[in-house]
């Protein structure tokens, strides 16, 4: 939050019509993104390898990655569509269990630009997110998954670069982006009987975009 | 020649009977139908339930049965509810006396 309330003073002069026309109105990037998920499920299913005796040693982030495509629509209005993917282990005693639950998600979230500067802008949004979601559980000579989709909803603030950094005829910009996901899942499989995999939680994002 | 077989099959023994060289496994392997014993500690009403890796009930094997103080004895075929045998994977067996839980054992079952 910090580190957001620095850059935005930075953004100190205010935006004109003209000005839009060197910040590419379209822009293809990708992204780096960890979080903190709910996983309150897979937190019970931790308790009960305990009660067995067995201390299984839990992820505390969720890491992924994800393409992305903004377009402005106006001054203000900035739409993004993305593609990403996520993943959240956990382990026993490296290969004798693992658990992985891995989600492919399609975002779309349309941002207000409270602030547009020469340099930088600052915004925030909304929009729907849509997950499938696959959980695997592995022993020695077992392994078990379970799978489901559902949609769920992301909010966030976002700091991008305004002003590109130029590499031969590509300009680059960078994106600073941190919210909120809800995003849990129910899996489809019988055995599964509505077991719930939750990547909801906070979120922290780092991109470089290309200029289209 | 005579003496290292004869060491070598104490130590086969020894290791067999401390349950094999799967004894260090935080889990059982089972490919069918098995016992296990189980001891309480005091007098009161018993439930052994079967879970699968979702925590959902697979099978019921003791529900609300009064039993004595001591050691016991039950066992599971690998099938659910239904007389349909269960995947293949993790599964823990919930010992419950009196509501509460006093052991959980945890099993690969496998073909």
């Amino acid at each position: 939050m910090t580190l957001f309330m620095i850059l935005l003073c930075m953004t100190g002069q205010s935006s004109n019509d003209e000005d839009i026309s060197y910040s590419h109105r379209f822009r293809l990037g990708f992204c780096l993104t960890t979080s903190i998920p709910s996983m309150q499920m897979e937190k019970e299913f931790a308790d009960l390898n305990s009660e067995a005796g067995i201390g299984f040693k839990f992820g505390t982030f969720a890491f992924g990655t994800s393409i992305e495509i903004l377009g402005d629509l106006s001054e203000r209005l900035r739409i993004r569509s993305s593609v990403g993917v996520a993943e959240f282990k956990g382990k026993y005693r490296r290969t004798l269990i693992n658990l992985d639950d891995r989600a492919i998600s399609v975002e779309t979230q349309a941002y207000f630009l409270l602030n547009r500067g020469r340099d930088l802008s600052f915004s925030v949004g909304a929009g729907p997110i849509y997950t499938w979601v696959r959980r695997n559980v592995n022993s020695i000579f077992t392994s078990q998954s379970g799978s489901g989709s559902g949609f769920g909803l992301v909010t966030s603030m976002r700091l991008d670069q305004e002003w590109p950094w130029k590499i031969g005829s590509i300009s680059l910009f960078i994106t600073l982006e941190g919210g909120y996901k809800l995003n849990n899942v129910k899996l489809d499989n019988v055995e599964a009987d509505g077991f719930e995999v939750d990547f909801s939680g906070p979120f922290f994002k780092i991109g470089s975009h290309i200029g289209l | 020649m005579r003496i290292l077989l004869i060491v070598l099959s104490g130590l086969l023994l020894l290791i067999g009977s401390c349950g094999g060289f799967g004894s260090s496994l935080p889990f059982i392997r089972v490919t069918g139908e098995f016992s296990f014993d189980y001891a309480l500690l005091e007098d009161g009403i018993v439930d052994v339930i079967v879970l699968n890796s979702y925590m959902r009930d697979v099978r019921i094997l003791i529900s609300g049965e009064s039993q004595t103080s001591g050691s016991h004895t039950s066992s599971w075929n690998l099938r659910d509810e239904n007389g349909a045998r269960v995947p293949d994977g993790l599964y823990y067996i919930r010992i419950i006396l009196n509501s509460d839980i006093i052991d959980t054992r945890m099993y690969e079952v496998h073909k």
